[in-house]
């Protein structure tokens, strides 16, 4: 069967708000953030039109982050149960993470789970489950998960870094082979950052932040040195 | 007192407006911080701001529905904001009109992306000189907007009333308590819905018709505006 032509209204990386027609058509893939009534296509969010192939798609400017199964997580305990912990996820949803999902061995009832992680720390986990009628469940086996003991956790305004960091993978490298520090960029909205110096590890923080509060743009690698050596400057680092 | 209200000689209100005018309108966006969304709504001397919160976890709990996010609305005029003071307690009417406006935001807001979880929006009227609910409606839904909630649509609203046997758009106070009616109209223009739709007062079938096509119009209006006031709060957060 032949699908009817999509026709766009918007260009790419055109700002849009909610209610601007984008197009007329039809709509191959679900998105939140595209409001459909009978042909026409509505934004439903203020953020940004991408179109890739004649699909469009938009980034919205800020979102909630509403967590997926696999989805990799900075989390924070708030609370400390008999057998789990409860993790906030920067989300509505609070997740549980329980002593099975941990490389503890089974404990016995008394034993205070603070001694393995105590409220106020941060781990970096994985979502195993999340349903409708149950708050997201989330796991520390597996590589390179578990507590953060090391670094700084930072957390983004906008979700627009996020996105545009994570599907640029030079980006991130930019940053981290001029610093020499290790960036961790997580879908809701978290990144940790580990650095062999305290002052390599918030040149990176400064410069990310700066990112976060900077106009909506396409950001290159040399885009990177550039923050960064301004960063420096406004320091007085060398 | 209705030649006061309006002059047929010259064909303009109490103040200096012809029927269809409204008052100057201004709208910011993201004037609260502390909040995920908020919104600052002028009409003439009716000033109202709008903070949402959310979407975020329900308490208590047992108000949470399993197949989207509870829209909780405070329509709330500060002791203040008129001539007299307002006792700060939720009046019968304040009650009323944040169910009405719940129920045109609920028709905009898309809350099944958000099951358990509650979206609050605080309607604050810091000054009040009519169609303070249009307002409120007009700034919850910019408010909502900015935190990023999907929307169907925009909502926005005007009143439209009746002086000295006359239609006329956007009453102020005086208009409104000493006019013969007032209509309340909020829309997604977008869409061409109409979300609330209340009437004190009476009018013929006729002026109901073209009270409706006053209101629409100057909707359309209120919408370029909030579109403009959202674009503009944008390209502030870059240079910030």
């Amino acid at each position: 069967m032949e699908t009817q032509k999509l026709e766009l209204y918007v260009q790419n990386m055109d700002i849009v708000v909610p209610g601007d027609l984008i197009g007329e058509g039809e709509l191959e893939e679900y998105s939140p953030y595209i409001h459909v009534e009978g042909r026409k296509l509505f934004s439903t969010v203020l953020g940004i039109v991408e179109i890739k192939e004649g699909k469009p798609r938009i980034i919205p400017l800020h979102t909630t982050y509403i967590p997926q199964v696999n989805d990799l997580v900075i989390g924070i305990i708030v609370d400390v149960g008999h057998s789990y912990w409860t993790v906030d996820i920067n989300s509505p949803y609070e997740a549980q993470l329980n002593v099975s999902e941990t490389p503890l061995k089974q404990v016995i009832g008394t034993e205070n789970l603070r001694k393995f992680l105590d409220i106020g720390d941060y781990v970096l986990a994985k979502i195993i489950s999340f349903e409708r009628n149950k708050d997201p469940l989330i796991t520390l086996k597996g590589k390179d998960l578990g507590k953060l003991a090391e670094g700084k956790v930072i957390e983004f305004r906008s979700s627009r870094v996020v996105w545009s960091i994570l599907r640029r993978k030079k980006v991130i490298d930019a940053l981290e082979e001029e610093l020499g520090v290790s960036v961790l960029i997580t879908s809701n909205g978290r990144a940790w950052i580990k650095g062999v110096s305290q002052e390599a590890e918030d040149t990176a923080i400064l410069v990310l932040k700066k990112i976060d509060y900077s106009p909506f743009t396409k950001l290159t690698p040399s885009d990177i040195s550039k923050l960064i050596s301004e960063v420096k400057m406004k320091g007085g680092m060398k | 007192m209705s030649e006061l209200l309006f002059d047929p000689s010259t064909g303009l209100r109490h103040d200096g407006r012809k029927p269809d005018e409204m008052r100057p309108v201004k709208m910011s966006v993201g004037v609260l911080p502390n909040a995920q969304g908020s919104a600052l709504v002028e009409f003439g001397k009716t000033k109202v701001v709008a903070a949402v919160y959310g979407p975020r976890e329900a308490l208590p709990r047992f108000m949470t529905l399993p197949d989207r996010a509870i829209l909780r609305v405070r329509y709330h005029m500060a002791p203040f904001s008129t001539k007299e003071r307002k006792s700060p307690a939720p009046s019968r009417r304040e009650i009323e009109l944040s169910k009405v406006i719940r129920e045109a935001l609920e028709a905009a807001v898309i809350s099944e992306l958000y099951p358990k979880t509650t979206i609050d929006v605080f309607i604050e009227v810091l000054q009040a000189d009519g169609g303070t609910r249009t307002a409120g409606v007009t700034a919850a839904s910019l408010a909502l907007a900015d935190a990023g909630i999907p929307m169907r649509d925009l909502v926005a609203g005007v009143a439209v009333g009746k002086v000295g046997g006359v239609l006329v758009l956007d009453i102020d106070e005086f208009e409104d308590s000493k006019g013969e009616a007032d209509m309340p109209v909020a829309m997604m223009p977008g869409l061409d819905k109409i979300v609330l739709l209340q009437l004190n007062g009476r009018l013929t079938r006729d002026e109901f018709k073209k009270g409706i096509e006053m209101a629409r119009n100057a909707i359309k209006t209120i919408y370029v505006l909030q579109k403009q006031a959202l674009r503009e709060k944008y390209e502030k957060e870059g240079e910030a």
